[in-house]
Parts: structure tokens; C-alpha cells; sequence
């Protein structure tokens, strides 16, 4: 098995460096020889039009896609190394996803969802679903621990869904579009709790939208343009 | 704001997971209800046939043959302390063909279950994902797929049991002495039930596995790919096939009835039927895209998914198999001597019988694949009647695509069954009995149009369930 590197990155190391990246889903190709690198809790946005490669970059930051070139190294261990279920333990541990309908279990309840990550890790049933209780109120979402998702509303759904992705206090946060589903309102109201909590975990964050507004409360903007890094900006 | 802690660092216990899987595993929503009971039933199917062939393999001897000096005649001898079985199940020499009708009547119900393994997908498939994303490994996903698929096999072969002391009652005691197709359950039929239900479930798990296998190897589920076609490791199974039906069919010319010949040639037959239906639906379906517009339509919905209505042709073509090899005994008995026919005459009713029996499976399986076809692509449809076509043009397309499914799997099945039987006999070139070969080519044909009439009307209101508006928005 390959050892996966230090439990917290130091001041030094990047918790992500993408190193010419390039992927194509048959004959359309997403990325071209994207390079990019993410510090311990910097918040960065991902934005460009439509199919220009956001999602499939966050994707293969996330290991859920193997690039057909380029290197991706995820807390300083080379993606490519490390086997399916070893990246599957990363995303119980370390590293997080929320997606833009929230990508809940329809048949668990939202407590179960949010403990999911602990329970697969082999937490004990009662202290993952305690700790998941204490990230529902804390996302505001307290009411929603015995509603089954098909009950909630997008933006409920959401907040369910940013509970689970910060059960395991993981030290990059990935997020696809996660106000996509939501109006202006909720929108902003899950962007005020995801950054907090991000922030207040000390975590990074890497964001994908289409959204100025979510664009504009990162510390670094990188534009997209056709599979290629168009344009980058210290927003802070 | 509260302290929360981690509990990672506490030690694990695995029975969490293991009851976290167990209880995703459970059906919850209608449709999953729906394919579990369906699978059920095909476990509960396949094992009471396979117990009936075991039964039927096991049977005691009804009839023995004194053979004379030459080896080649010999004298009938009829056993009055032992029950009174059909000859076709009592006679051991005979006994090898009835064994293979009834292994043969367990694949169409193999068949639907991996059809309604197959259904709901798209919506397990997301599940999957999502489970994927949180973090479960492959093998835990697998182990959940697994779980579905045993948790229907053991219901379905622990019914198997009861369901085969109903198929025994109803074929066997009930029937007068000398017409009974199965004998009473005795230790072989005692012992083979267990086995089977331990065999059925391993199966089961593996089956469930494998079936959930596109959303394991992708975390983000269902992956864009090009068409689903059918691997060319099946013209391997398809030509391992006919190799063994070609042998097999110069073997039993020489030595009739051997049990081993019997039992590799059904599963020849098997491998064929399953292996080749996709491929003949490909076919199919390319000769079709170059025929009028429903036609053409109805061809691309058959090449978009050739797996599933590939499993159904594999049913209907042995079916069409079954009916070959009856109308040709039949008419080939017909005219060579009446004394044979009324030999013979109770096993021919007990083939067509099967015969029905797989072609009513078939139009289930046929219903549930169509169904779910038809459920996946509700947005394609919604779009479909929203830009131009009526849903009625739509259930037409269906209508033609059914067809084009089950009528050229049963002829090309009962051309089949017709040759090889009409070659085994030495009867292929009897006037009487090829002229009956066009008679049952066009009273299958109707026949199969008719299953796949009677499909179309049934899968009716979900066309137009999935022809509204609403499905424009669905994923």
C-alpha cells in the first residue's frame, strides 16, 4: 500500500499540485496541460463558461478521474500511486466533496447521510451519529436528522450535504457548483456556512462556479478557458 | 460554537458497516420492491426446474430393454412395483431428453432475472455514487450489490422448494397412472434443494455484483461511454457453441440418449441463447435503421441497449428452438406410424407445454426490460413528443422495436430446432414433414408478434406517463 504523506501539510507544501494536466472524454478534450497549486486553507475559485473543463478539473483533483497525462499530487502523494480503495480512504478522511444536488443516499435519513463517511470508515455506529448530529445543528440543519432526502428542499438537501462533507474535518474541501440549485438567497446563505466552516476548520477550498458572487469571497480566482488556465487573480 | 471530536481516533468496529450495508441493501422504494420480486421469482423458477430436472434424472425405471444376441433387438419390459411414470420419464433411455427439456425451461427464467437484476440502474447506479463519494471502497459497494442479489436468491430458491411439490402435484400425482411427468419427491430432490439454495445465492451475490459493476469502477457513477455493445468474448461462447451442437448432433446419430452428450448440447444451447441474442438484436437492429421512420427509430432504440432485449430474443430463439424440434417430431410421427404418436404424444404435449411456459417468461422478461427502456429515456421521449411526434407515433416506435425483437429470434430459433431434429432423424427431406416447416415459420411469427403486441400495450401508460413535460427536466 502506499504510504500517504504527512496528516497536515506544513506551511511549505501545497495540499494539491496539479502538474500538466490533460484529459479527453473521447474525441472532446477538457483539459490542456493545466498546472495549478492550492496552499493549506486558501479558498480558490474555479470559474469559465460552460465545458470548458471546471468539473473535470475538480474531478481529477478529487481522484474520481484518472488524467490521461500530468501528475496530480493530493497532500503531497502522487494520485496516480494509489490504488481505488486508497483513494476512497481520502475521501473518508481527508479529503471532501459537496456537488451541486448534494448527492445524498435517498434512503438514509439526513443524520445517516451526514454520518455515512464515519460509519464506512468503521466509527462506531452511535459516537458517527452523535458527531453527525453536532454538524446538523451546526449547519443549521438540526430539524433535518430523521428526513429522508426526497423530503428535504435543494437548499436543505445542501446544507445536509455540507454537514457530511465536513463530518471528518478534512483539509481540502472540493465543491462543484454548490449554490447552482439553490435561488440568490440560499445561495448565499449556504456560501456564508460553507466558507465559516471551512475556514473555521482551517481547510482549503476549492470551488467551481458560474457564480461572480461565490467567485468574488475567494482568496484566488482561476478562469478556465477551453481546457486552459485563461486567467488567475489574487482576489484578497 | 460546540467542539466537535473527531471519533476516528477511537478503535472501529466493522459491524457497522456491515450493518450499514445490510440496511441500504433492503428494497425501500417501489421500484426496488418491484425488482426484488421479480428476481425472486426468477430464482424461485430456475431452481423448481432444476429440482424437476434432478427429479426426473433420479426417477426409477419404469421400462427396461432385454436386449437379444445381435446387441441391436430387444424386448420392452414393463415394471409394475414401481410408479407409474410417463415413458419419456420412466424409460432410461429416453429419460436423457426429458432432463435437458426441463434444464431448458430454467433458462428463460435465468434469463428474466438478470433482465430485472438489470432494472432500476440508472437510480442504483446514482446511489451507488453517492455512497461512492462519501468514501465507500469498491469492495464495500460490491459487498452492497452483493447483498441484493442474495437477499432475493435465498427467498426465491427457499420458495423453490414448496413451488416444486405444487409443479409435482399438478404434474405428477395428479395425473392418471402412466402419464405422470414427475416422480415423488424422493432423497434426491430432498438433498438438492439446499445445495441449490446455497448454489442460487452464491450466484445471486455474484450476479448482484456484477450487474452494479459500471457504478463501482466510477465514483461519479454512470460514465460517459460510447453504446452498449455486446464483448467479443461472446463469439467465442458462440462458437464454442455450435461446435459442441455440431459434435453433439454426430454423437447422438450414433448413441442416442447419452446423458452427457444431453446435458453439454443444453448447454451449448444455453450459451448460445444468451451469447448470440445480443448480437442477433445488433443485426437486427442495423438492417432496421435502413427501413421507413418508425423503423428506423425503433432500430436506433435497439442499438442504443442491445444487452437487454438481447437476453429476451436469447429466450424467444429457444423457444423457437423447442416449438422446431416439436412441429417436426410431431409431423414427422404423424406420418410414419400412429402406434409411435401415442408413445410419443404425452412428451410433445409436455415440450409445447414448456414451450409456453418459456414464451410467457419471455414476454415478462420482455415487459420489465422494455419498461425500463423506456424510463431511462423519459427525457428523450418528453423531447421527442414535445418538438414534433405524438405520444401515439411513440408507442408505435415501441410497438415496431418489440417486434423486431421477438419475431426474428423465434423463426431463426424454429428453423433451427427444425433442422437439427429433421437431420437427426433422417427426415429433413420428406415431403410432409418440410412443408410443415413454413406452416409453423408463419404460426410463430404471428405468435411472437402477438407477445410483443401484447408487451406494447402493456408498457402503454408508461410511455405516456414518460411523454409529459415534467420528464424534460429529469436527469
Amino acid at each position: 500500500m502506499t504510504q500517504i504523506a504527512s496528516e497536515h501539510p506544513g506551511q511549505n507544501e501545497f495540499v494539491l499540485a496539479v502538474d500538466g494536466v490533460q484529459h479527453a472524454y473521447h474525441r472532446t478534450v477538457a483539459l490542456r496541460g493545466i498546472s495549478l497549486t492550492v496552499s493549506p486553507a486558501e479558498v480558490v475559485a474555479i470559474t469559465g463558461p460552460s465545458g470548458c473543463g471546471k468539473s473535470t478539473l475538480l474531478h481529477v483533483a478529487a481522484g474520481l478521474i484518472r488524467p490521461q497525462s500530468g501528475s496530480v499530487r493530493l497532500f503531497g502523494t502522487d494520485l496516480a500511486k494509489l490504488k481505488d480503495d486508497e483513494r476512497a480512504a481520502l475521501r473518508r478522511t481527508r479529503l471532501s466533496l459537496v456537488l451541486q444536488f448534494g448527492q445524498l443516499v435517498p434512503e438514509l435519513t439526513g443524520i445517516d447521510n451526514v454520518a455515512l463517511p464515519l460509519l464506512l470508515d468503521g466509527v462506531e455506529p452511535g459516537a458517527a451519529r452523535k458527531l453527525a448530529g453536532e454538524w446538523l445543528d451546526r449547519c443549521g440543519a438540526g430539524e433535518l436528522a430523521d428526513t429522508r432526502p426526497d423530503e428535504m428542499s435543494g437548499g436543505q438537501a445542501q446544507r445536509v450535504a455540507v454537514a457530511r462533507s465536513l463530518i471528518t474535518s478534512p483539509t481540502l474541501v472540493l465543491a462543484d457548483e454548490p449554490t447552482g440549485s439553490l435561488d440568490s438567497i440560499g445561495g448565499r446563505e449556504l456560501l456564508d456556512l460553507l466558507l465559516g466552516e471551512v475556514r473555521a476548520l482551517g481547510a482549503a477550498l476549492i470551488v467551481v462556479t458560474h457564480d461572480n458572487t461565490v467567485a468574488a469571497r475567494a482568496d484566488r480566482e482561476i478562469r478556465l478557458l477551453d481546457g486552459v488556465i485563461a486567467s488567475q487573480s489574487v482576489l484578497v | 460554537m460546540s467542539t466537535v471530536t473527531n471519533p476516528r481516533t477511537r478503535p472501529g468496529r466493522r459491524s457497522g458497516v456491515r450493518a450499514l450495508l445490510w440496511q441500504l441493501s433492503a428494497a425501500h422504494t417501489d421500484s426496488d420492491r418491484r425488482r426484488f420480486r421479480q428476481i425472486v421469482l426468477a430464482v424461485a423458477g430456475c431452481a423448481m426446474f432444476l429440482i424437476a430436472a434432478i427429479a426426473i434424472v433420479t426417477a426409477p425405471d419404469v421400462v427396461g430393454r432385454d436386449y437379444g444376441a445381435d446387441g441391436q433387438s430387444f424386448t420392452s419390459v414393463t415394471f409394475t412395483d414401481v410408479e407409474p411414470l410417463a415413458p419419456f420419464v420412466g424409460d432410461p433411455e429416453l429419460r436423457g431428453g426429458t432432463t435437458l427439456g426441463a434444464v431448458l425451461l430454467a433458462v428463460p427464467f435465468v434469463l428474466f432475472g438478470v433482465q430485472a437484476l438489470r432494472t432500476g440502474t440508472a437510480a442504483r447506479e446514482r446511489r451507488l455514487a453517492a455512497l461512492s463519494l462519501a468514501g465507500a471502497t469498491r469492495r464495500q459497494l460490491r459487498r452492497l450489490a452483493s447483498l441484493e442479489g442474495t437477499r432475493a436468491a435465498v427467498i426465491g430458491a427457499l420458495l423453490a422448494g414448496p413451488g416444486y411439490l405444487l409443479l409435482w402435484l399438478v404434474f405428477g400425482r395428479l395425473l392418471p397412472a402412466g402419464a405422470k411427468m414427475l416422480p415423488e419427491p424422493g432423497v434426491a430432490v430432498i438433498i438438492s434443494w439446499p445445495v441449490l439454495v446455497v448454489l442460487l445465492t452464491l450466484a445471486g451475490a455474484g450476479a448482484g455484483a456484477l450487474a452494479a459493476r459500471p457504478a463501482t469502477v466510477s465514483p461519479l457513477g454512470i460514465v460517459r461511454g460510447q453504446p452498449d455493445r455486446p464483448g467479443k468474448a461472446t463469439v467465442v461462447l458462440i462458437f464454442v457453441a455450435i461446435v459442441v451442437l455440431i459434435v453433439g448432433l454426430a454423437a447422438l446419430a450414433r448413441v442416442l440418449q447419452e446423458t452427457l452428450i444431453i446435458s453439454a448440447m443444453a448447454a451449448a444451447v444455453i450459451l448460445l441463447a444468451v451469447s448470440g441474442g445480443p448480437w442477433l438484436i445488433l443485426f437486427v437492429a442495423r438492417m432496421a435503421v435502413r427501413g421507413d421512420l418508425i423503423t428506423m427509430l425503433a432500430g436506433r432504440r435497439l442499438l442504443a441497449d442491445v444487452r437487454s432485449p438481447g437476453r429476451v430474443a436469447g429466450v424467444l430463439f429457444t423457444v423457437g428452438i423447442v416449438v422446431g424440434v416439436v412441429t417436426e417430431t410431431a409431423l414427422d410421427l404423424i406420418t410414419r406410424s400412429n402406434d409411435e404418436l401415442a408413445f410419443y404424444l404425452g412428451g410433445l404435449g409436455a415440450a409445447g407445454l414448456g414451450a409456453m411456459l418459456a414464451a410467457l417468461v419471455a414476454t415478462g422478461s420482455l415487459i420489465v426490460g422494455v419498461t425500463e427502456q423506456v424510463l431511462q429515456g423519459r427525457r428523450a421521449t418528453a423531447v421527442l413528443v414535445a418538438l414534433a411526434a405524438s405520444t401515439d407515433f411513440v408507442c408505435q416506435v415501441v410497438r415496431r422495436q418489440l417486434i423486431l425483437v421477438a419475431v426474428p429470434a423465434t423463426l431463426f430459433g424454429v428453423v433451427l430446432g427444425w433442422l437439427f431434429i429433421a437431420l437427426l432423424s433422417g427426415s429433413l427431406l420428406r415431403p410432409m414433414v418440410l412443408l410443415g416447416l413454413p406452416v409453423a415459420l408463419v404460426v410463430s411469427g404471428y405468435a411472437a408478434a402477438a407477445g410483443a403486441l401484447v408487451t406494447a400495450r402493456a408498457v402503454r401508460p408508461v410511455i405516456r406517463e414518460s411523454s409529459t413535460p415534467d420528464n424534460l427536466r429529469v436527469a
